[in-house]
């Protein structure tokens, strides 16, 4: 068990990585403002990239770097999304002054 | 909140400072019954024994095809030598070494770098636990904090944590990217809508939705403990954390009439490195995450544009003039 | 006409039901569009063509095999093969012999005269082509029933009868008693044709154990096989009775609801509710009829059980007395004929019972035209009745003096009942008389002498009460003065009505001459023993199966009792007469009321309630099966079907569209829910499970061990032990921190025999042993 501790391996690394992501899940299960969300969301993403680079790293010089260029593209890809996801908060806030998800139902039947 | 960053950092700091410290040296296979060589990748037992005669205590051998490789004297190794690596800790310092195709002789010692790793897997291991507690701790503020402001701070830390992760992977250029990207500008957007809003503070727990919130809850906590006793239950491989940065690539950088004369390699990981590789093969997506974000800057800017009226309203048809 | 006379491809004899069937068929498709006439016109003509191609088969082809002696083999014309099962056969078959050639003249010429007086009768009917449809229809089943030449085609015609009574007398459904009366018919007569069906069956089976492939129903297999042994074999269920009598009592049974004997006479009065010619021809002439037929159709089954004869008989007696003693209270001029039917019918099953088949197919031929008369002169009487304006055309409180105003009725009417009351020379006393001679002479093996004798006494009483309560009713009809308004204004009906009731007079009278008793010495002409000859040879003449040597059934009679017999009932009927006039000679008559209210109160409640038959049955059979119904409705039906079965499955389905609206309510957090769960569910279910074991390879003289300890987490932390030289126990190794052998890979040199791993689940400190066999090609000597 010590080992566990002392030895770092991927599996820790894999095991963090997995364990933001459930969290940023429960993140956007529990709460309603949207803003909270969001930030679950990019929890996740975060989460997505410690898995890729942790592959890289064990996979070293095996394999060609592009598990890094993999995450720089998903690090611009969620600014993007968090921008215009932040767009649509500051959107729908202008009309409804509150941004709590479960109220945002009048498409419903 | 303030005061807890300031422990946190506190403790960091601490812990870096331990690491650095020269340790007992027989840290790296500290209880060496785990540490098994055989399951090192194509070496035979008879190559492992040979090895571990010739350097005692070796472990992460592996056994493959050689590139070239510089050693200490600066010489240029090229062709395809069979060889045998191996990493050992010798005077409390890690070093990779390469052994002669029958693991009896060592050819060369391989960067043996006392870079930022250092030498001691156990200060490695403190550093991993705690940036991983910072990581989980601020995810789980974001997760569980009624301020928004509070949430984002936790996410801010969050992501430095990471960004250490992501050095102690020697992914050096992304942890920078991570810091500068992530906690220095979206969650600065993040704080900038949080100010518009100008309501800080929302419920911890959605008050409607409780089955599936209880579900998810459920289905979440067993999958996390699931995790673990995977983590627990597998074999550790090899303390990847000690282990020496993976050789980068080597690149021609002159050449004289057709013919390479000096070679560099990149550090795995460092930013010339992601460079080649981003501008090389990953060129295209390079391209289209420009025009991505091009697309995502119009986008916001039109969807959080508040309505004009003139400028907003339906074309008229235009009853003069060529269509 | 032989075997195989067709004409246009239907066998001739398959001809005489067909038609009517076919006048069925244009009254009931296309005649509501018709005119009256052609209605009429089809209707009769059918049966009337019916009883030409009858008349001729009979007189020409027929005669002529009887005068060969094969009368009673007859002529069989199949049409062909309907069932054929298994062993079982049937086919749809047609047979003349003399028997049947009585029954279908009396039918074809009894039904023509109805029909013919149906015109008139029911001219003013709306529905005036399904009655006439209805009633060819009746006479085609009949003519099936009659002529059919195995059971099965039989039952086709007991059954259609059946739906043709029906039919007919529910035929103004639009009162609602009407209707319960058609029902009360069909439901009554149902009960007999169960019984019909087992007797059937049993039959079958009997056949069936004399030889396999004989299993038939046919007439001729069943008479074949009847006087061989197996339908004296017993049935264990009666002990040393024979399978005859389980048949036949079954059969019975099934005649007594066709034919209205005790107990399940209890439709016929009801049954009055259908028009009058119905009555005439259903309940009087043919349908009734059928049961004495089908008897003396089996004479040979009924002649081999001496205890089915007797059941006949006693049935049959009862019936005749409690009739006769139901009639005497009835005020309804068309139930008192109801009463004397059934009366007469029992007359009839007296001479079945006694083996006088002859008997009773002669009282079957004579009640036919006598009752017919009756029954259509009643309805003439109520036609006028009605036609001035009556509103209880049947009470015959209400009539009287009516000899003058139907004077064509009143004739028949007379003859048709001195015929009933058994006064010579009229048909019914012949025929009565030769039952009562039968019933006094008959002397069934084992049984005393004696119980001819009381057949003969209870039979005597019978027809005294038949002569009184039918001379009751024409005295309180015709006889007196008119006691009501139309009484006083009807007038004789028209022709179409008048005719038919000449006819059956005239036969009411003459018919009687065909089968006059034998008397020693005296020699009569030839044809007034005809009937008794033609009949000879369709009927069994001895007992069977009744001990040693073979009985023959007419005892033997000497003049003076054949005479004494003959003048005994002449003064039963006179003196009924006489008592009927006495009493009621000028009408209702006081002392009859004050008797009525003294002394005789209770026997007149008794009669007037029809022994309370009805009563019984309702509270018996009726109401507790009411009960069971409504009770099955509302279990069965209205729960389990409609609320468990029905809405419970909408139910249900409700439920799990409820179930899975939650799933879809557009909350998008709730479908991550939905993905989370279904990630831990993977999670949780998937567990890859290679057992635990060790595989092997032999090298050389070295056997390389390699552990496999299967995939699944714990297995790679899973500590082993082996064992490689057999001793059983975990081996030890110096050079391992533990002490013993925990190596994966282990390599044995020149072992053969059994390797042992232990490995132990780290998680659940499961122990798991793996054995395996080592075989080792190379010699053990000299290998180290």
């Amino acid at each position: 068990m010590t080992s566990l501790v002392w030895n770092i391996g991927y599996g820790h690394f894999l095991v963090l990585a997995a364990v933001l992501f459930l969290i940023g899940v429960a993140g956007v299960l529990v709460r309603r403002n949207a803003l909270i969300i969001l930030m679950s969301v990019e929890l996740m993403l975060n989460a997505a990239n410690v898995t890729l680079i942790a592959f890289s790293r064990m996979w070293g010089d095996k394999a060609a770097l592009s598990a890094h260029t993999f995450a720089l593209i998903v690090i611009a890809v969620a600014a993007a999304e968090a921008a215009v996801g932040l767009a649509i908060v500051v959107a729908v806030f202008r009309g409804r002054h509150n941004v709590e998800v479960d109220r945002l139902n009048t498409l419903r039947h | 909140m303030t005061r807890t960053l300031i422990l946190l950092t506190a403790v960091l700091g601490l812990v870096a400072a331990l690491g650095s410290a020269p340790a007992a040296a027989q840290d790296a296979p500290d209880d060496g019954t785990q540490v098994v060589p055989v399951a090192a990748s194509g070496c035979t037992a008879e190559i492992i024994g040979n090895v571990q005669q010739a350097l005692p205590g070796a472990f992460h051998l592996s056994c493959q095809k050689s590139r070239a490789s510089t050693d200490a004297a600066g010489r240029v190794h090229t062709g395809s030598v069979d060889a045998v690596r191996a990493d050992a800790v010798v005077n409390g310092k890690l070093i990779s070494y390469e052994l002669t195709a029958d693991g009896k002789r060592v050819i060369a010692s391989i960067d043996d770098h006392s870079d930022l790793i250092g030498s001691s897997g156990k200060g490695m291991a403190l550093l991993f636990w705690a940036f991983a507690a910072a990581s989980i701790a601020g995810a789980l503020f974001v997760v569980t904090r009624k301020n928004l402001i509070a949430a984002v701070m936790g996410m801010v830390g969050s992501f430095l944590g990471i960004a250490a992760i992501y050095m102690m992977l020697y992914a050096q250029f992304l942890a920078v990217v991570q810091m500068l990207v992530y906690a220095g500008a979206i969650m600065v957007l993040f704080v900038f809508v949080v100010m518009i809003l100008n309501r800080p503070e929302d419920e911890p727990v959605a008050p409607s939705g409780r089955a599936g919130q209880v579900l998810g809850g459920l289905a979440i906590l067993y999958l996390i403990g699931r995790l673990v006793m995977i983590l627990v239950q597998v074999q550790p491989p090899d303390p990847a954390i000690a282990a020496a940065a993976p050789r980068g690539d080597e690149q021609c950088v002159a050449w004289k009439e057709s013919k390479c004369v000096r070679t560099e390699h990149y550090e795995w990981g460092s930013i010339t490195a992601v460079g080649t590789d981003l501008f090389g093969p990953g060129l295209f997506p390079f391209e289209a995450i420009s025009i991505l974000l091009l697309l995502a800057v119009v986008g916001a800017v039109a969807v959080a544009r508040p309505l004009r009226e003139e400028n907003d309203a339906p074309a008229k048809v235009r009853t003069e003039g060529a269509p | 006409m032989d075997q195989s006379t067709t004409f246009a491809g239907v066998p001739a004899l398959a001809w005489i039901p067909l038609l009517p069937l076919l006048g069925a068929l244009i009254n009931l498709t296309i005649g509501r569009k018709a005119s009256k006439a052609f209605v009429h016109s089809v209707a009769l003509g059918a049966v009337v063509l019916a009883f030409v191609v009858a008349a001729y088969a009979v007189f020409f082809p027929l005669l002529e095999l009887f005068h060969d002696g094969k009368g009673g083999v007859g002529i069989t014309q199949v049409a062909y093969t309907w069932i054929e099962v298994g062993s079982f056969k049937a086919q749809l078959a047609f047979r003349l012999d003399t028997l049947s050639a009585v029954m279908i003249l009396i039918v074809t010429f009894v039904g023509s005269l109805i029909h013919l007086y149906s015109i008139g009768y029911m001219a003013h009917d709306p529905r005036y082509s399904a009655f006439f449809g209805y009633l060819n229809l009746f006479t085609g089943s009949m003519l099936i029933l009659v002529l059919a030449a195995n059971m099965p085609v039989m039952f086709i015609g007991w059954e259609g009868v059946g739906l043709c009574s029906f039919l007919l007398i529910g035929f103004w459904f639009e009162n609602e008693a009407f209707a319960s009366a058609g029902r009360k018919a069909f439901v009554v007569n149902r009960i007999g044709d169960f019984a019909f069906l087992l007797g059937m069956f049993l039959l079958f089976w009997a056949t069936q154990k004399v030889s396999p492939e004989a299993g038939s129903l046919d007439f001729a297999t069943l008479k074949s096989t009847a006087v061989g042994p197996s339908l004296t074999q017993a049935l264990p269920l009666w002990g040393n009775e024979r399978l005859a009598a389980a048949a036949g009592i079954l059969l019975f049974i099934g005649a007594c609801g066709k034919s209205a004997q005790l107990p399940l006479f209890v439709w016929l009065p009801d049954a009055m509710a259908g028009p009058t010619p119905v009555s005439a021809l259903i309940h009087a002439a043919t349908m009734v009829t059928a049961g004495v037929y089908m008897v003396c159709r089996l004479s040979f089954l009924y002649a081999s059980s001496t205890t089915a004869l007797i059941v006949v008989a006693t049935v049959g007696l009862l019936t005749a007395l409690a009739a006769a003693f139901m009639a005497f209270a009835q005020t309804d001029l068309k139930k008192v004929l109801a009463y004397s039917t059934v009366s007469q019918l029992g007359f009839m099953f007296v001479a079945a019972g006694t083996g006088n088949w002859t008997a009773a197919i002669f009282h079957l031929g004579t009640h036919a035209f006598f009752k017919a008369c009756l029954f259509l002169g009643a309805g003439s009487v109520m036609h006028s009745l009605e036609h001035e304006g009556s509103h209880t055309p049947g009470d015959i409180m209400t009539m009287g003096g009516l000899r003058k105003r139907l004077p064509i009725t009143h004739a028949t009417f007379l003859i048709s009942c001195l015929a009933i009351a058994g006064i010579v020379p009229f048909a019914g006393f012949f025929s009565k008389d030769e039952i009562l001679g039968g019933a006094f002479s008959v002397h069934p093996p084992g049984w005393p002498e004696l119980y001819g004798k009381v057949l003969w006494v209870g039979l005597l009483i019978a027809a005294l009460g038949t002569a009184f309560y039918m001379w009751r009713l024409y005295f309180l009809v015709f006889a007196g003065e008119a006691r009501s308004e139309p009484a006083k204004q009807a007038h004789e009906s028209p022709a179409t009505m008048t005719a038919p009731l000449v006819v059956l007079a005239t036969l009411a009278t003459l018919a009687g001459f065909i089968g006059l008793p034998h008397l020693e010495g005296v020699h009569l002409p030839a044809f007034t023993h005809a009937l008794h000859h033609w009949l000879e040879p369709s009927v069994t003449a001895e007992w069977y199966g009744a001990g040693p040597g073979v009985h023959a059934i007419e005892g033997e009679v000497g003049n003076g009792t054949t005479v004494m017999l003959m003048l005994v009932a002449l003064a039963v009927g006179a003196s009924g007469i006489a008592g009927a006039y006495l009493f009621y000679g000028r009408g209702p008559s006081k002392t009859v009321a004050q008797l009525v209210d003294g002394p005789l109160a209770g026997a007149y409640n008794a009669s007037k309630h029809k022994l309370w038959f009805d009563e019984v049955y309702d509270a018996i059979f009726v109401r507790p099966f009411k009960v069971l119904a409504r009770g099955l409705f509302e279990i069965v039906d209205r729960f389990v079907i409609d609320t468990v079965a029905v809405n419970g499955a909408a139910f249900v389905v409700g439920i799990f569209g409820r179930i899975s609206r939650w799933f879809q309510n557009g909350n998008v957090q709730r479908y991550l829910v939905g993905v989370v769960v279904g990630g831990a569910l993977v999670f949780a279910i998937t567990d890859c499970h290679d057992h635990a074991t060790f595989d092997y390879k032999v090298v050389g003289n070295q056997v390389q061990i390699r552990a496999q300890p299967g995939s699944g987490i714990e297995g790679a932390t899973a500590t082993i032990r082996w064992d490689l030289d057999g001793d059983g126990k975990p081996d030890h190794d110096p050079a391992s921190p533990t002490g013993w052998l925990e190596k994966r890979e282990v390599t044995v040199t020149g072992y053969d025999g059994t390797v042992t791993m232990w490995i132990v689940d780290p998680i659940s400190h499961k122990e798991i042993k793996v054995a395996k066999k080592i075989n080792l090609n190379v010699a053990a000597q000299g290998a180290k």
